[in-house]
């Protein structure tokens, strides 16, 4: 800031206040604070209105804040990453046919189209078995987030088998749902292992492990055996429903599920490390 | 104050922060229903750019320039867009109430700087930063705040004498 050596007092005043001035320009004002009665009083005023001002506005800091906005920036999402994988590399074979084979291969991809749109026309409204049940893996969610959404608010009731009986935990889940698996310690997280639950979710058996952190919220942890046998997809997916967040992954051998409160911010990085031991 | 957080904590530390974000965007749109769609856009922006944190950097004063950095670039914005509506004659939005007589006191310019460094506690070159103006400009705009909340004062004790 330039020198207010040549502003006006009251500008060298505020200044003052707000010990913004130089250490010379600051002993000329308290020596002429000594000698001047007029600046004392206007200091005095200047003072006086910096404090109507801060506590009107610290009056403004006991203003409630809204859930919604808590938890609409605690799941903002962070920037994607894009990850490129190694992909395996590719023959550069490239097809050569010759008139013949063009035509036999024309003529049964025409034959085949016909067929299929004969059934289709023939069979319009036609449902399948598959259709008919339905989504398994939106099943297997909805009932994950409608059994945390009744468990979570049992207190004496939250288990069926306590913590302290770990090594039947195991054996238990591991005999009914057909998942191998271990119970994660996750007090470096600040979460209690309060014990674990069997349900049925989706028609399958479901383990689930519940914690609880320090303000009392509850974390749960839910696997079933493979739904839909494929690769494994590591990759995870955050699906907000209402007050509830499923953090949802796949593994060798199960399906698994974190559910949490949607406004619980590290609900991601929790079940990456959850995935990395169980 | 906190200094920029890793990524997965930033979420949190701005909700620790919320009540003072809320109090500068109050200062900045003067409209209640503009305060939390501000916020939310100023964190949003933050989660965002939390990858690149300068260091020693302090996240208050640094999502303090990202909202104001925001709110300059929504009323260049809807300037334009009423210029271009109806050639300019719609009038730009006056002093709108803070909730407060004290406050409505200070003009749109006086009011965020006296925030940054009256009750923050920031310096006027962090200030002059945040709101894109020079130290210099910081040192007029707190003078004219002091004044005008004095003038409030003064205008209060005569009505009660």
């Amino acid at each position: 800031m330039d020198s207010l050596r040549n502003a006006p007092l009251d500008m060298r005043l505020s200044a003052f206040i707000d010990e913004e001035l130089n250490e010379a320009e600051r002993q000329e004002v308290e020596a002429l604070l000594i000698a001047d009665v007029n600046a004392r009083t206007l200091r005095d005023t200047l003072e006086s209105a910096d404090r109507l001002g801060r506590d009107a506005f610290d009056a403004m800091l006991k203003a409630p804040v809204s859930l919604d906005l808590v938890r609409s920036i605690k799941t903002a999402a962070p920037p994607r990453r894009a990850i490129s994988l190694p992909e395996p590399a590719r023959a550069s074979w490239r097809p050569q046919p010759s008139f013949g084979v063009a035509m036999v291969t024309s003529l049964l991809m025409f034959g085949l189209g016909a067929g299929a749109g004969y059934m289709a026309a023939e069979r319009p409204n036609m449902t399948t078995y598959a259709d008919m049940a339905g989504d398994p893996t939106k099943a297997w969610l909805d009932d994950v987030a409608s059994y945390y959404r009744l468990y979570s608010r049992q207190s004496r009731h939250l288990v069926e088998i306590p913590a302290n009986e770990s090594a039947h935990i195991v054996e238990w889940l591991m005999a009914t749902t057909g998942v191998s698996f271990r119970i994660p310690d996750l007090s470096a997280q600040n979460l209690e292992f309060m014990g674990a639950r069997l349900f049925s979710a989706g028609g399958r058996p479901v383990g689930q492990l519940l914690y609880r952190n320090t303000e009392g919220e509850v974390i749960a942890i839910a696997f079933t055996k493979l739904i839909a046998p494929q690769a494994p997809d590591a990759q995870m997916r955050q699906i907000i429903r209402d007050d509830i967040g499923l953090i949802t992954w796949q593994g060798l051998q199960a399906n698994y599920v974190l559910t949490g409160p949607s406004s619980e911010a590290t609900l991601d990085t929790l079940a990456r490390t959850v995935a990395g031991i169980i | 104050m906190n200094e920029m957080p890793a990524q997965t904590d930033i979420r949190r530390d701005l909700v620790g922060l919320l009540p003072q974000l809320r109090r500068f965007a109050a200062v900045l749109v003067r409209d209640a229903n503009s305060v939390d769609p501000l916020v939310v856009r100023t964190c949003e922006a933050a989660v965002e750019k939390a990858a690149q944190p300068k260091p020693g950097q302090e996240l208050l004063p640094w999502a303090f320039t990202l909202m104001r950095v925001l709110w300059t670039e929504e009323t260049r914005r809807r300037k334009n867009q009423a210029e271009r509506d109806d050639n300019g004659r719609r009038a730009e939005p006056g002093r709108m109430s803070l909730g407060k007589p004290v406050l409505d006191a200070l003009s749109r310019s006086s009011a965020p700087v006296f925030l940054l460094c009256s009750v923050e506690g920031l310096s006027y070159a962090q200030a002059a930063s945040i709101m894109g103006i020079t130290p210099d400009a910081v040192a007029v705009r707190m003078l004219l705040a002091r004044r005008e909340l004095g003038a409030e004062d003064s205008q209060t004790s005569e009505r009660r004498a």
